[in-house]
């Protein structure tokens, strides 16, 4: 078997692994479908009106209804959570020693990293397509091109589930770092509020205070989810080049602080 | 089937989650169009005059977006109710206007399908249009009293050496075009259809543009409707 085959079948079988296993997580699978319809049916269609009725009703004139403001963020709270949960299977595989098995065996640490990774962005990306079946719904198009800043959200949130797992030695303190790391993150990123761009950053701090303008526009989230909405409803808040830059360098940070933190 | 019987529960809990998105997604987003309908009236708010979209006529409003109003209703099944605006158009900000949800379902009046328009209404495109010079350079007629046109990039666009000159209305700015007052009419090129009906002046098309009719944002359900209803009325005689 060359040494290249036998890498990718080391992948696969790890990524096969992660996939199946979560497909087996009814648990999982039900917070993936809960969480759309209630953001998208509950949250969005019931906040609608207040934010956008008439002329005289709004304060950020911008083009969209306030749920096709937050269906890219409701996208992004499903790869979110998938992606960090995906982790924990690190802290259960080091607790019953399958992992002590795979190091000893010749199986190469990057394609098992990499398995890892690309397992627990493929659950991400499973679950984030499923909240796109509400697309139509919202009146939010949906261009294959969504699929490209999706992918940098799942891999980079597998890998940062994948530092804090390698950190962590107990399922307790991985849940309460996970939901103490993903709410914030996800409310700081303006996603269920939009900074009017056409503001400067003191004329936002005159109506936002300016300790959560500081926040939001060093979270690197925020960014992300701007480029995925730039994708959907042809919107976005901050410089296109400038989030994009951010989304990918933010993966590429993660992901290799991540392989270094599983080479240990 | 041991395999099968082991994932049995997260299949179906798979399955019934995406059956349930799919459902979701047939849920009426809200009640704008089942309140239009009970009420059995489309309110369409214009402004007093505004050629060739609107113009008064004995029997109500006349004019392109008027009858296209006239179309959406009947294909909808709803009588029509004209609403005069006569705020409309009077100062640069639209807010200012008097403009109410509460009194327009549908909003016409040479909308153009611009980002500042889009910023207040959710907008329907119905037609390509395009800002035409009607004559040349150097002194031109400016008439662009249309929601959402970009006047300062269209007159910048003339060059420095252009003189502009501001009509009081669309007569106003025909007389001068006639009597060679005007060199030139930067315009839509529905208004220069109308004017120039056998090819007197020589016309540039500066800029493609879009027409639109105007909806209040969020009232999802209304412009389905409506969409539908315009590709039928698009499509069929004027009622």
């Amino acid at each position: 078997m060359s040494n290249g085959f036998y890498f990718l079948t080391c992948l696969y079988a790890i990524w096969a692994r992660e996939f199946k296993r979560s497909l087996r997580e009814s648990g999982q699978l039900m917070g993936a479908f809960s969480r759309p319809l209630i953001w998208v049916l509950v949250f969005g269609v019931g906040l609608t009106p207040y934010f956008r009725t008439g002329l005289r009703e709004t304060s950020f004139l911008v083009p969209f209804t306030y749920v096709q403001f937050i269906f890219a963020a409701i996208v992004t709270l499903n790869l979110m959570y998938p992606a960090v949960q995906s982790a924990v299977s690190l802290i259960y595989d080091r607790q019953f020693g399958f992992f002590r098995e795979i190091f000893a065996s010749p199986a190469p640490r990057v394609a098992v990293f990499l398995g890892k990774l690309l397992g627990g962005a493929s659950v991400a990306m499973f679950q984030g397509l499923l909240v796109l079946l509400l697309a139509p719904f919202v009146d939010v198009p949906m261009p294959w091109l969504v699929l490209l800043p999706m992918l940098g959200i799942a891999l980079a949130f597998t890998a940062l589930g994948l530092i804090l797992a390698v950190r962590l030695s107990s399922f307790d303190s991985f849940g309460v770092f996970s939901n103490t790391l993903i709410l914030p993150l996800f409310f700081l990123a303006s996603s269920i509020f939009p900074m009017d761009p056409s503001l400067t950053v003191e004329q936002q701090q005159q109506i936002f205070p300016p300790w959560l303008v500081f926040l939001v526009r060093v979270n690197p989230l925020t960014y992300a989810i701007d480029v995925l909405r730039g994708t959907t409803i042809g919107y976005q808040q901050f410089d296109p080049l400038i989030s994009q830059m951010v989304l990918w360098g933010a993966t590429l940070v993660l992901v290799v602080w991540a392989y270094h933190e599983f080479r240990r | 089937m041991k395999g099968f019987s082991r994932n049995r529960s997260s299949l179906i809990v798979l399955v019934s989650g995406i059956l349930l998105l799919l459902l979701a997604r047939q849920l009426p987003p809200d009640m704008s169009f089942a309140q239009v309908h009970q009420a059995g009236v489309l309110r369409v708010c214009h402004p007093a005059q505004l050629e060739p979209f609107f113009l008064r006529g004995t029997e109500g409003p006349e004019g392109s977006e008027a009858t296209l109003a006239r179309k959406i209703g009947q294909a909808l099944g709803l009588s029509v109710q004209f609403e005069l605006q006569s705020g409309w158009g009077q100062g640069v900000d639209p807010v200012d206007w008097g403009l109410r949800p509460g009194s327009c379902d549908l909003i016409l009046g040479g909308i153009i399908y611009s980002l500042e328009t889009r910023r207040l209404l959710s907008l329907l495109p119905y037609q390509d249009s395009a800002w035409v010079l009607l004559g040349k350079t150097p002194k031109v007629a400016v008439w662009l009293p249309f929601w959402g046109a970009p006047v300062d990039l269209l007159t910048e666009g003339l060059g420095p050496k252009a003189e502009l000159v501001y009509p009081e209305s669309l007569e106003e700015a025909r007389r001068w075009l006639e009597r060679g007052e005007v060199t030139g009419l930067l315009t839509l090129s529905e208004v220069a259809n109308r004017l120039d009906v056998e090819g007197r002046w020589e016309r540039q098309t500066i800029a493609p543009t879009q027409m639109a009719l105007g909806l209040w944002k969020g009232r999802s359900t209304l412009k389905r409707a409506v969409e539908k209803a315009l590709a039928k009325a698009s499509l069929g005689p004027a009622p």
